[in-house]
């Protein structure tokens, strides 16, 4: 129970805190932990909101269907559901919610669980890059909240390669009608390879050329650009051979290492990279962008979707190294969460973190309401 | 205030500071707690309710008057010939001017609506407030409901870790 009060107690009674706190969009709920202890402790204690948990989506790029997994714990029976299917490439997942991008570079924002959807105003078209060629756009956007404004947004990576000079990322915040432009330090062309991925209010990305490979990371709250002193634990041979990806709110990088093992590194606090999970077999791969669900990460291996739990020495999958690396080999048979139709993932199947909410998309239809002074 | 009408089976709520409100039983029923000890066939002839004042429950039953289904308080014929639409754009008019209170009245209607279960009623006077944490920074939030951050930066830190889904 709470006995705890607050200064604000007198005027903003605790069961009315709840009860406003039952009404929020569950993002705004989740926000709300952020304001004091009190608040934290009632949104943990009287909410459901923090039992939610994460599971896997899986995207079939070529037929363009969202499935979701049932269960990634040991008791899983291998099913998966149909979430989303339409014509449209997606972008990536936040907090429940969808984005898709069409061949136009056009933006749409989806909620399977409540079936809204919202189009995003069109980014204003650049030099050097004409709308309407066939291009992947999906892979130059990225869909992101930020924790503490509260806000979503959608970035748009420079990748240019017809005009340096004007190189520059555009960004979206949701319920505003305009994008804007934020000039982008020169000479730096994105790997969209690489992947974008956004950890904790700001979006990352990487830029090579000239044989170094830079972080390039965006503000998502100041809207500043800035090239991180930290670069890839190492440099794979290929070029295209590494991916970011985020585990359990960190930044991480997929990359096969020199010795053609697939391996998965977190960045910890202190910016150094630490390897967290490695496939010992050349044939195994990490799925990418995302494969850290919670206790669980993932492994594919051809249309075989298996889950590891990360912790626990006494684990009958994997063996643990070190304090906190996850080994796969090639007896590690793991637990069977999907079991996909045709040849190999790489380049069929993407993985995105999903969980079911009532994210409303709905209030950004209008204008930016002026917020009402409580 | 409500007054007797014919035939109409009435109910006696009691506030703590010791006023007494006579209301249409179907008035009353507006609240899901009221209801069930009426249904319960623990009401007698009046209701305590305790911690809701009698400036607070006068307003409570004010709305319930309001919003109570066919028989409309605004005159007893009203219902009977007003479109539905019409009838839901003044209802919504009317709560409109009802929620012109100060925060501190709201707050109080808050608590009133919850311990009353007066679903309506709680999303009218929540509404606010909801925006209101919705649409700030946390500073914001803070301020408008006077309340401090007492988190240390490492603790906010792993709060910010905690709320991303695919943390846990």
């Amino acid at each position: 129970m709470l006995a705890r009060t607050s200064p604000g107690d007198a005027c903003f009674p605790t069961d009315v805190l709840v009860e406003i706190l039952l009404r929020l969009p569950p993002s705004a709920r989740r926000r709300a932990r952020l304001v004091c202890r009190l608040w934290r402790d009632v949104v943990d204690e009287r909410t459901t909101e923090m039992q939610s948990r994460a599971t896997a989506l899986l995207w079939h790029a070529a037929s363009t269907i969202a499935y979701v997994v049932d269960d990634l714990s040991s008791s899983s029976t291998g099913s998966y559901s149909l979430l989303w299917s339409g014509r449209l490439q997606l972008v990536g997942t936040c907090n429940g919610l969808l984005c898709l991008c069409d061949d136009g570079g056009g933006i749409t924002l989806v909620n399977p669980a409540t079936r809204e959807t919202l189009p995003v105003p069109r980014r204003p078209p650049c030099a050097g890059q004409p709308f309407g060629e066939d291009r992947r756009w999906h892979r130059e956007y990225n869909f992101a909240y930020h924790p503490t404004t509260g806000r979503y947004k959608v970035v748009h990576v420079p990748c240019s390669s017809f005009n340096r000079a004007r190189d520059a990322v555009h960004v979206l915040t949701l319920g505003e009608e305009e994008w804007r432009e934020v000039p982008a330090p020169g000479n730096k062309r994105s790997n969209l390879d690489g992947g974008i991925v956004s950890v904790d209010g700001v979006t990352y990305w990487v830029a090579d050329g000239g044989g170094t490979a830079r972080i390039i990371s965006f503000d998502l709250d100041s809207e500043r650009i800035a090239v991180s002193a930290t670069s890839l634990p190492f440099l794979p041979a290929r070029h295209n051979d590494y991916s970011l990806t985020e585990v359990h709110g960190r930044l991480g990088v997929i990359v096969s290492n020199p010795a053609g093992m697939m391996q998965a590194w977190v960045r910890n606090k202190e910016g150094r990279w630490i390897c967290r999970y490695t496939l010992a077999c050349p044939m195994h791969e990490i799925p990418r962008p995302h494969f850290a669900y919670g206790e669980h990460f993932l492994k594919c291996e051809g249309q075989l979707l298996y889950a590891y739990p990360r912790q626990g020495a006494s684990s009958p999958f994997g063996s643990r190294l070190a304090s906190n690396i996850v080994q796969v080999n090639h007896r590690d048979r793991g637990v069977l969460v999907a079991k996909m139709n045709g040849v190999g993932w790489r380049f069929n199947y993407r993985t995105f973190a999903y969980v079911k909410t009532l994210e409303p998309l709905g209030v950004y239809m209008r204008p930016q309401k002026c917020a009402g002074i409580c | 205030m409500a007054t007797r009408e014919a035939g109409k089976k009435m109910i006696m709520l009691k506030s703590p500071d010791g006023m007494e409100f006579e209301v249409e039983e179907a008035v009353a029923m507006e609240s899901q707690t009221i209801r069930k000890m009426i249904e319960d066939d623990c009401a007698d002839t009046a209701i305590l309710i305790p911690n809701i004042n009698s400036k607070i429950l006068s307003r409570v039953i004010e709305y319930c008057n309001k919003h109570v289904p066919t028989t409309g308080a605004t005159g007893a014929a009203a219902s009977d010939t007003v479109a539905p639409a019409a009838l839901a754009e003044d209802l919504k008019i009317w709560d409109a001017e009802f929620i012109k209170v100060n925060r501190a009245t709201r707050f109080d209607l808050i608590q009133a609506a919850s311990y009353l279960n007066i679903k309506g009623l709680l999303d009218l006077t929540s509404q606010t407030t909801i925006d209101t944490i919705s649409d700030n920074s946390l500073e914001e939030i803070r301020s408008f409901l006077s309340t401090k951050n007492d988190y240390l930066p490492e603790e906010e830190q792993t709060i910010r870790r905690e709320n991303q889904w695919a943390f846990q």
